[in-house]
């Protein structure tokens, strides 16, 4: 608050012009950072980036708004295996619609399920993909991917709108705009400066390996498919992600299981009142279990147990479920690091899993 | 009011603009929290008294048009301004796109008489407008949401427990300089885009983390709004007349006005009521010891301007934290030196701060005493494009994703 006994405007406006000539500075300005643009467009192709879309907030929201205006659609949610793994031409050839892609990555698809149970009007068939680890995290990141997208679509703003169908103009056709590698803030994450010794610091997660196209069809770059120095990093990025996190200080183990045993417990509970909610309006819920492999299914076999986690979802909801080990014709796959399908793969994948689809709804179970 | 000749009717009218004014600022902005705090009143009292949630949704930008308003009224009042005549004119002054939501806050006397001609920018206006525009998005985009906003968030969102107190530090000092950058960002974005049009604005921060003194950082930071509350509220309380008491009153008063202003929560009252015993302490110090040499000299203005910077940064933790549990606990770890508490910065976003807050440091000691135009025009050509060239394409490579600006919740 300056001190003045003065009253009424006491400061003075205006605006000096600094004597340079601006119009050919600012045409130096455009020349020289277009030059340098395109140098780093070109460098990034070279190391191996095409153009492809982000796999945004923005672009789930324009896939989700789409259940509003057809309320019978098939969805799948989940999270990366079921964004990568499931081939929506060969579903829509098979079973004669095509399914609307809403699953995302690291993501616990209890939110969106809760989402569809909770829309008015919607009774179309619902494709869960479960990842235990996942389907059962309490909270975190899988927790918080969910709320911001659902919170997207439900604040879209105009402005959002337009930002979002301008980006995918250069997303289609920059190789260099990728969010997930290329933004300075990861450029930066690439010095790996030494932490302090007390410094915990976040699981490490894997760098730019899957693109989507504009329905959200998702699956692994051509240079993650190839690369096997790539495969084998994102392989071991795996292995700590799918273990459980240390015990918090001062607990015990027993009281670090029961916790556990209780948050299973509820997310079960939740899970059948989302499903009913959806069967009493006619809808249907369909869990899959897709491929992972080597000892990343190790992993997954020791701390989520098929018996604690998979078969209790069925059991619990009484909703239909495949799982890739019961079937003989979708084991077998190789995933090459270890948690998800080439496109190839997926492609047959999908096409193997049709029939027991249409099994199921012969049956009327979806 | 402007023709109106009864004393009486002037009154009346006056009153009738400023219920209008602040009547509606009031039901948008702090209707929520005066039901709040009445219900908690009841409580207190034992009655139990529960209200529905109005749900009101803030209008963004109502604080900086309604101020813009009730400035034309009371220049128009006290006869400092003519009454305008074309309602398109006056509409324009309300809605000017690019101040509208987070300001400059413009008076009428200054925007006004900008619209008698049709504005047309020349050739350097219109490039000397974009060198604005881009200097605002590069500290927006780049340092306050791409370098800064995370320490912050992450030292402010702590809940369990102490922080270590280096952390601490860091990320309230990486707040200090997001909220420059952010809303000088803003600000300089207004100038920029209303210049390329062919208007002028007027300046809202001027190096404010150089400033010595809390009256002299009021005369830096925020300026629309400070000299705002100093013309229209300060000044009419009695400014610096009527003797040390009523001084006093008069800086704490408007400064509890000035954090109620940026939003309804006593966090920001308290952030008010310390900006206003920092400038009670300094009016009482300057007057009690006029004549101390060492803090004229340079050694002393510059310790005088860290310490100005370290008080003020500490005002941001309450300005900045949810509730005052948060600002509590983290005022704990900032003198906690015992070496306990959660290290919660990675090394990359320390060493962020520690670049990004020197050279804001250093940008700001360097224009102390200079504007920013006559240090661009003391530039050789080459080097204007270079740092032009290099704020554009560090835009680029940031690749959007940024957060709204923080004072667009104002």
């Amino acid at each position: 608050m300056p001190s003045s006994t003065s009253s009424f405007k006491t400061y003075e406006l205006k605006r000096i012009v600094p004597k340079h000539h601006w119009v050919l500075l600012a045409l130096l300005t455009v020349v020289f950072a277009a030059a340098l643009t395109l140098g780093w467009e070109l460098y990034c192709r070279y190391l191996g980036y095409a153009p492809s879309l982000n796999d945004t907030e923005d672009l789930w929201a324009s896939r989700r708004t789409l259940i509003d205006e057809d309320p019978n659609r098939t969805v799948v949610i989940g999270s990366s295996r079921a964004l990568f793994d499931f081939n929506m031409d060969v579903y829509e050839k098979a079973m004669g619609e095509r399914p609307l892609q809403l699953a995302t990555v690291g993501t616990n698809p209890g939110l969106y399920l809760q989402d569809l149970a909770d829309h008015a009007e919607y009774s179309g068939t619902v494709i869960v993909g479960v990842v235990p680890s996942l389907f059962f995290a309490p909270g975190g990141p899988p927790v918080k991917s969910p709320e911001n997208h659902l919170k997207r679509y439900r604040e879209w703003s105009p402005t959002q709108r337009v930002g979002h169908f301008l980006g995918m103009i250069l997303e289609q056709r920059l190789a260099f705009i990728n969010q997930e590698d290329l933004p300075l803030k990861q450029l930066l994450l690439k010095l790996k400066l030494p932490e302090r010794e007390k410094f915990k610091a976040h699981p490490e997660l894997p760098p730019y390996f899957y693109e989507v196209d504009e329905e959200r069809q998702g699956g692994m770059t051509d240079k993650a498919e190839n690369d096997i120095a790539l495969q084998e990093r994102i392989q071991q990025i795996w292995l700590p992600l799918f273990k459980p996190p240390p015990s918090p200080e001062g607990k015990t183990q027993e009281q670090v299981d029961a916790d556990r045993d209780k948050a299973v417990n509820e997310i079960l509970e939740k899970t059948k009142s989302r499903v009913d909610k959806i069967r009493n309006r006619g809808g249907k819920v369909i869990f899959l279990r897709l491929p992972s492999t080597s000892e990343l299914r190790d992993i997954e076999n020791k701390y989520t147990p098929r018996a604690d986690y998979w078969d209790r979802i069925l059991q619990i909801t009484a909703a239909p479920g495949i799982h890739f080990e019961d079937y003989a014709e979708l084991s077998g796959f190789d995933c090459p690091e270890w948690s998800h399908l080439s496109k190839q793969d997926a492609t047959e994948f999908t096409r193997r899993l049709m029939p027991l689809l249409q099994k199921l709804r012969k049956a009327g179970e979806m | 009011m402007g023709v109106e000749e009864s004393q009486g009717k002037r009154k009346l009218l006056l009153s009738l603009s400023l219920l209008t004014n602040l009547g509606l600022l009031g039901f948008f902005k702090y209707g929520e929290f005066l039901l709040e705090n009445f219900v908690e009143l009841m409580h207190l009292g034992g009655i139990p008294f529960e209200a529905a949630s109005p749900n009101i949704i803030l209008p963004a930008g109502i604080s900086f048009y309604t101020f813009q308003t009730l400035s034309y009224t009371l220049d128009v009042y006290f006869k400092k301004a003519k009454p305008c005549h074309s309602f398109l004119d006056f509409a324009l002054y309300v809605t000017f796109f690019p101040q509208l939501v987070a300001g400059p806050i413009v008076r009428a006397t200054d925007f006004l008489p900008q619209c008698l001609k049709p504005r047309r920018a020349t050739s350097d206006q219109f490039g000397w407008g974009l060198y604005f525009m881009t200097l605002g998005l590069f500290q927006k985009v780049v340092l306050a949401d791409g370098l800064l906003s995370s320490p912050a968030d992450t030292i402010f969102s702590h809940k369990d427990g102490g922080i270590y107190f280096v952390d601490a530090w860091l990320g309230l000092l990486a707040f200090s300089a997001q909220i420059f950058c952010d809303f000088a960002g803003y600000s300089t974005c207004a100038i920029g885009v209303a210049l390329c049009l062919g208007f002028i604005l007027p300046d809202n921060f001027r190096s404010p983390y150089a400033a010595v003194g809390f009256s002299d950082f009021w005369r830096r930071w925020h300026i629309s709004l400070s000299s705002w509350l100093r013309d229209y509220l300060y000044i009419p309380l009695g400014g610096n007349k009527h003797g040390t008491p009523r001084i006093l009153f008069n800086l704490m008063f408007t400064m509890l006005l000035g954090g109620l202003w940026h939003g309804a929560s006593w966090t920001f009252v308290a952030w008010g009521l310390l900006h206003g015993s920092y400038l009670v302490v300094e009016h009482l110090l300057r007057q009690n010891f006029p004549d101390i040499e060492w803090v004229k000299s340079m050694a002393g203005r510059f310790v005088l301007g860290l310490f100005t910077f370290t008080l003020v940064s500490l005002a941001w933790v309450f300005f900045r934290a949810a509730d005052f549990p948060t600002a509590w606990s983290l005022m704990g770890s900032l003198f906690d030196f015992t070496g306990e508490g959660a290290q919660l910065l990675p090394t990359l976003e320390m060493l962020q701060v520690v670049v990004v807050l020197t050279g804001l440091l250093s940008s700001h000691w360097y224009l102390h005493e200079k504007r920013l135009e006559h240090a661009v025009q003391d530039m050789p050509a080459w080097w204007v494009v270079s740092v032009w060239t290099t704020m554009l394409c560090a835009l680029i490579l940031m690749q959007g994703g940024g957060n709204a600006f923080i004072y667009f919740q104002f």
